[in-house]
């Protein structure tokens, strides 16, 4: 009878130790990333191969899971696309992952968190925030096979800004398909312009002008105060007016701090003085929805892109303009780009390939142009109507980007971005004085970029 | 001779002739280790293997997306040299200190006013409307309180100018951002406390309230020698819960603040996701969580240790 007992107790512990071993040694993930097949595809950078197109069986079965970020409406973009490629491919079951939007820094810790468990997926709609991370992780596949070899990829590459183009290249080769990208301008509500006088603003007015604008259209107490200007306090929102000075966060190649530039700390300097001094902005709070303000006329300016747009027309509010930011020596502004790309691990790069096709369509980027919530990428969609009607002068959402920089997007986006805005805030919170607040984030940037290299 | 297990599983030296488990012993014991063994895989899987992990990460240097590279104790010295670490830890144990005396302090009124004679129908309101708040999502919570406590464009500071006040930086000012916290916080959670005194005052004698009316005791004396010595136990209860709780607080900072401003309101487990999750330094967050397991682990020692000299079992 012992011997049942004992027999009893090694078989219980025999199976929690295994089903804890197996556990223990699945869950750690030592680097391989797994494909949605579940194939293993550890690949050193020598062995990442250039991907090509390759004509593909019709009738072909197999599976695709998709990442994508955005709203409702842009899921129903996603699904159109889809849709359309199941017509070409009907037995490929393609499963979307849809993520809601939270800000790109914050979705693309997700995906590089979803990579790492080892659920990652064929195609992913990944910004430029996310590119440099995972391009240096080896987790994205090279598209320029797929782009100098299908007529498809040519006719995108001939039809896409270069600077949306050359956002997604690193080290000569390009990593994503640009799909809608957002570029910074100043939004004016025209109504209370012409209340107090004047005049739409110049496409290149200066710092002064628009503070003297700020100053103007701020008026009222209470329930009736209108706010000169809606600051944009987040990392895209703050840019421009570095580049508008002639500098900027980070080095060109995103490599090194450049915040002991004293232009960093001047532009942030006039950034604060507009809160504090001219008093024309509120001062920055998570929650101070500034494109609502701007779209309840509480606010007379707003610094945004072009997916607030979507929204002023759902509210019927349409008295409103865009102008380029406004220059202090500099001139220009940044921008964001959303792409797709192909998981190095897919053990369907060729037909993940087609589905990409879909997504950068003239169809899928006129649809992006008709829904108002980011830019199309494509020339021939921005000359068409169904871009032109969104916005009097929509057509500056595009040409802006002729000088635009692309959003600082170093490999260690998220620290970059966490360190630079906890030392903005200390500024617009009176805590560090704006030169001293930026040395103190250049070192602590510096530090972090000498650790990335150990 | 040979061993044989009794019943309660105590090992005995018997001889042959001596009773010996029987089949219904056995299918017992299996029966037993079968009903045992989903919470012992949960705890593997959900405690004890993540414990194991941290351990073994907190001496790597791992960025979740290639292998973990052994660095030894250079995680651990690195936690000395850390400026923002300090400022986090007195963020954590002001909010904590603060939070807890206060829910704690709160419910306690709030549970010995509610169990007077009220009628039913007052009592279940406003038992209701203390503890609704407790079961209401911080994500709900959290917006609503954004927009009552904007600098410019709350609702809170509106009212204030009406009255002269001037506008004041409930989030947005550091020295304010964190009491505003701990303000919020309270306001949520103190329901919980009231319910668990409200569930020990239930245990307190009548007679112990006759006796003292009979030799003349005023409310406040009944309150202080009667009912709060005999409630001890689930004031330690109430601390403790609350103790572990606050210490681990991350939701409304983390979507009203974010942390900010600076610094001000991040709290220990912001850190350690903010290390681990978005600068993907995970063997640096391990190390940290360690250090912060062994710190609450020796603080819920000294509560248990040090209630032997206050609470009335």
């Amino acid at each position: 009878m012992k011997s049942r007992i004992k027999v009893v107790k090694v078989v219980c512990l025999s199976i929690v130790a295994v089903i804890a071993l197996s556990i223990l040694f699945t869950g750690c993930n030592t680097g391989s990333n797994k494909s949605s097949t579940g194939v293993s595809t550890t690949q050193e950078p020598s062995k990442t191969q250039e991907t090509s197109a390759t004509s593909l069986d019709k009738n072909i079965s197999t599976k695709l899971n998709v990442q994508y970020m955005g709203n409702e409406s842009q899921k129903e973009l996603a699904d159109g696309a889809i849709k359309k490629f199941n017509e070409r491919f009907p037995n490929v079951k393609v499963t979307l992952t849809f993520s809601t939007p939270t800000t790109w820094g914050q979705y693309s810790d997700k995906i590089i968190a979803l990579v790492a468990s080892g659920n990652a997926p064929d195609l992913i709609h990944i910004p430029i925030e996310g590119t440099r991370l995972m391009q240096s992780k080896d987790i994205l596949a090279p598209l320029d096979g797929y782009m100098s070899s299908d007529p498809a990829g040519k006719e995108m590459i001939s039809d896409i800004d270069k600077s949306l183009l050359d956002a997604f290249t690193v080290d000569g080769k390009l990593y994503e398909v640009p799909i809608d990208f957002n570029d910074m301008v100043i939004f004016y509500n025209t109504k209370l312009l012409k209340e107090e006088g004047l005049p739409a603003p110049k496409a290149n007015w200066t710092w002064n002008e628009f503070l003297d604008y700020s100053k103007k259209l701020t008026k009222g107490e209470g329930d009736k105060k209108v706010w000169g200007f809606g600051l944009p306090a987040f990392h895209a929102g703050i840019i421009p007016w570095f580049i508008t000075s002639g500098t900027n966060t980070l080095n060109a190649d995103w490599t090194a701090s450049n915040l002991n530039d004293p232009k960093v700390a001047s532009a942030l300097q006039f950034v604060h003085d507009l809160v504090y001094v001219s008093k024309v902005t509120p001062q920055p709070e998570q929650n101070v929805d500034i494109y609502n303000l701007f779209g309840a006329e509480r606010m007379a300016m707003v610094g945004g892109g072009m997916w607030i747009v979507n929204n002023l027309h759902q509210n019927n509010f349409e008295d409103w303009d865009i102008v380029q930011w406004p220059q202090n020596g500099g001139i220009g502004t940044d921008f964001g780009v959303g792409g797709m790309a192909i998981m190095a691990a897919s053990k369907n790069k060729d037909i993940a390939w087609e589905l990409l096709k879909e997504f950068g369509s003239k169809e899928f980027d006129q649809a992006i142009a008709a829904m108002g919530t980011a830019t199309p990428v494509r020339r021939s969609v921005i000359a068409s109507d169904v871009f032109k009607k969104q916005a009097a002068n929509a057509e500056l959402f595009y040409t802006a980007l002729e000088g635009a920089t692309a959003i600082p997007s170093p490999v260690n986006y998220s620290e970059y971005e966490s360190i630079f805005m906890r030392h903005f805030t200390e500024i617009m919170t009176n805590q560090k004085s704006a030169p001293d607040a930026m040395a103190d984030a250049h070192k602590e940037l510096t530090d972090a970029f000498a650790k990335l290299k150990k | 001779m040979q061993h044989e297990l009794e019943r309660g599983g105590r090992v005995i030296l018997s001889t042959n002739k001596q009773r010996s488990l029987n089949k219904y012993d056995v299918t017992e014991a299996t029966a037993g280790y079968l009903f045992i063994l989903p919470t012992y895989l949960c705890y593997i899987i959900f405690v004890l293997l993540p414990f194991i992990a941290v351990i073994f990460l907190s001496f790597t240097k791992y960025d979740i997306l290639s292998a973990p590279k052994f660095v030894g104790l250079d995680n651990f010295i690195e936690i000395f040299s850390d400026t923002r670490l300090l400022s986090v830890i007195i963020n954590t144990v002001y909010f904590a200190t603060f939070a807890v005396i206060f829910n704690v302090l709160i419910g306690l009124i709030l549970a010995i006013m509610l169990n007077r004679r009220l009628s039913p129908a007052l009592s279940y309101f406003f038992r209701l409307a203390y503890f609704l708040p407790v079961i209401v999502s911080y994500a709900y919570t959290s917006i609503i309180w954004q927009w009552l406590f904007s600098k410019d464009t709350g609702v809170v500071n509106y009212y204030l100018n009406l009255i002269g006040i001037p506008s004041l930086g409930w989030f947005a000012d550091p020295k304010l951002a964190l009491n505003t916290m701990i303000f919020m916080d309270v306001w949520k959670a103190c329901g919980f406390a009231m319910v668990i005194f409200l569930a020990g005052l239930q245990n307190i004698p009548k007679e112990y309230y006759e006796a003292c009316e009979i030799d003349g005791a005023n409310a406040m004396q009944t309150t202080l020698k009667i009912t709060v010595p005999l409630l001890t136990p689930t004031i330690l209860l109430n601390i403790i819960i609350y103790m572990l709780g606050c210490l681990q607080i991350f939701d409304p900072m983390n979507i009203i603040t974010q942390g900010g401003p600076g610094d001000s309101t991040r709290s220990m487990v912001m850190y350690i996701y903010e290390y681990g999750f978005q600068r993907f330094q995970m063997g640096y967050a391990s190390a940290i969580s360690l250090l912060f397991l062994i710190a609450i682990s020796i603080l819920t020692a000294i509560q248990f240790k040090t209630s032997k000299r206050w609470v009335h079992y």
